[in-house]
């Protein structure tokens, strides 16, 4: 009879420590432009089902991804046919999956507990931090980003990203193991979600692109690995410029003593309102932006005379990795200070130079910044137009000719009569040398940014074996 | 006969790599270029893929002009709609939706020479 009951015992004993699911929830794939069959996001997707649908006896999933794309919408179908919630990443879609997780946790008994695992997967648009954001927000399904930067959309599908804290607090207080990995551009700043039971990690420092670093996150995926050590293999194989986060005790330490390093990492981008070395050079090139840049260059050289004491950077390598991405850095500041510099010397509010001037000339009206008139050719439009105007075979286009010469006389005045102001006119004379200024371009980011890749993994084993003791939710959560 | 498969394959590889793609639809599109003046005809073009095989040539209707005339020599992004089309490398712009500066020095050149069909429509007759 003793036998029979402590059987029995054991039985429920091991049912509740073994009970209770382990849950992957993907998220995303939103800001896309309408029309098109695939999103950029299909790729992270298929990865994950990969590693979901091979270890589905360990974890339950929901997904709420994409929306109007029918490529991006049939990896779903297909490939999370056995999650338990599939929806559009729309705000309904999002409250439904989020609705039935939290059901779980707070069911009694409780579906998901403690020593559960819950990892929530996002891979959207993102856009910057904004005033009063913890994090910062993402694009939902069906409102194609129109600022990558502000993350304004047009249908204004944001979620910011601020309402997982619920989650975050629920895991601390049930003891779940929770990690948010978050792929998205500006991904750095949902760090700050992370607490002692969830680990973020980022694809991105807070002030930049994303790229695909999620790809090779997912790919390191290996059962019985920690999160932790995952991240450190993706991250020592990505390529590219981004700087991934993790919210650990030695990423939380390595990542901000790399801080000062972020504008070593800015570039031209292709399109003028994303870019960020020229935003930094705009915004910096005063005095108190000098004086700050020196300063955190001082902290970011005394950094790297501490990590030579490392065994690799001690070899006999010429140039060594670390003097390399010394010298790169330094080259690089140099150029970012002679234009802070010139800028300083040439200052002009920015509400002067973005100013908009409405030109009319006879039934034509336009508005132009001031940089537009001071950088357009009028003189070479004006022989062009006479020239049509030679050409044309009939005498209505022969007269729209004329007439756009006359247009293009009155624009050349007014374009005169702004360049008698000369600081305006060098400031936007520095503003073009910028633009067209190859050591500002991607390939010098992405030579640092191979050898600050080395410094980083160097630095973060080294703090792994210090901080062993501080708790920590990426090592503890196992793959 | 390794070598003659080789040179084959070389052959092959150098059509397709310099094959052109002609435009088959009509709709909007957005395509990276530069905005040059025609030297033969009136007005200005945009051109892809410049100086290449796959060069596209899409003459800027003159209603459009205007619009365009800051950006001449320049490399921009345009949203534009064909209507109608020609000989596939060649085209006329029916309506300019947007366009855009790309102003900066040191990106990379494949990214600015694409021409993507955004949203199919029927071609006008």
């Amino acid at each position: 009879m003793k036998i029979k009951k402590f059987f029995i015992a054991f039985i429920l004993i091991s049912h509740s420590v073994w009970a209770g699911e382990n849950q992957i929830v993907l998220l995303g794939a939103g800001g896309e432009e309408e029309g098109k069959a695939s999103t950029i996001f299909d790729n992270s997707a298929r990865l994950l089902s990969r590693y979901y649908n091979k270890n589905s006896s360990s974890y339950q999933a929901m997904v709420s991804y994409n929306g109007g794309h029918a490529n991006t919408e049939k990896i779903v179908k297909n490939d999370f046919n056995k999650a338990s919630v599939r929806t559009s990443f729309t705000p309904e879609g999002y409250q439904k999956v989020m609705n039935e997780l939290l059901a779980k946790i707070k069911s009694n008994p409780p579906k998901i507990g403690a020593g559960n695992q819950i990892m929530i997967f996002i891979d959207s648009h993102g856009a910057e931090k904004l005033d009063g954001e913890a994090s910062h927000s993402i694009s939902m399904a069906y409102s194609p980003m129109e600022d990558m930067n502000s993350g304004s959309s047009k249908k204004g599908g944001m979620l910011n990203l601020d309402v997982l804290k619920e989650i975050t607090d629920l895991a601390k207080e049930k003891n779940i193991n929770l990690a948010i990995i978050d792929g998205s551009c500006h991904s750095g700043n949902t760090l700050s979600l992370a607490n002692d039971n969830t680990c973020v990690i980022s694809g991105s420092a807070a002030n930049q692109f994303a790229t695909d670093f999620t790809d090779f996150l997912v790919k390191e995926f290996t059962p019985g690995r920690s999160l932790e050590d995952a991240f450190i293999k993706a991250r020592a194989n990505a390529d590219g410029v981004p700087f991934p986060m993790i919210s650990s005790p030695a990423g939380s330490d390595v990542q901000e003593k790399m801080q000062n390093f972020m504008p070593y990492l800015f570039y031209h981008e292709n399109e003028e309102e994303l870019d960020k070395i020229d935003k930094h050079l705009k915004e910096n090139g005063n005095a108190i932006g000098i004086c700050k840049k020196e300063m955190e260059f001082g902290e970011l050289r005394g950094f790297l005379d501490f990590m030579r004491d490392f065994k690799r950077f001690q070899s006999n390598k010429n140039p060594n990795e670390l003097d390399r991405l010394k010298a790169n850095i330094e080259k690089y500041k140099k150029v970012q200070m002679s234009y802070l510099r010139e800028l300083d010397k040439y200052s002009v509010p920015d509400a002067e130079m973005d100013r908009k001037t409405n030109f009319t000339s006879g039934d034509f009206s336009k508005d132009y910044t001031n940089g537009e008139l001071i950088e357009t050719d009028f003189k070479s439009l004006i022989d062009n137009a006479k020239e049509d105007e030679q050409k044309a075979k009939t005498e209505e286009d022969k007269n729209t000719y004329k007439h756009f010469a006359n247009i293009y006389t009155d624009a050349n005045k007014k374009k005169n009569e702004l360049l008698k102001n000369e600081t305006l006119k060098k400031r936007f004379q520095i503003y073009e040398r910028i633009k067209l200024d190859k050591n500002l371009s991607e390939s010098v980011a992405r030579t640092i940014s191979v050898d600050l890749k080395k410094v980083y993994e160097a630095y973060y084993k080294d703090q792994m074996m210090r901080q062993r003791d501080k708790p920590n939710p990426c090592a503890n959560f196992k793959l | 006969m390794k070598l003659v498969a080789t040179s084959f394959l070389i052959f092959i590889l150098s059509i397709k790599a310099y094959a052109s793609t002609p435009i088959q639809n009509c709709g909007e599109f957005k395509a990276f270029g530069e905005i040059i003046k025609n030297s033969e005809e009136t007005g200005y073009s945009l051109v892809v893929n410049k100086n290449t095989k796959s060069q596209y040539l899409l003459k800027i209707k003159l209603k459009y002009e205007l619009l365009v005339s800051s950006y001449i020599d320049k490399k921009v992004s345009m949203n534009f709609l064909l209507n109608h089309l020609s000989n596939g490398m060649n085209a006329e712009i029916d309506k300019v939706i947007s366009i855009k500066k790309i102003p900066y020095a040191g990106v990379e050149i494949s990214k600015n020479n694409e021409i993507e069909l955004i949203k199919k429509s029927e071609c006008l007759k």
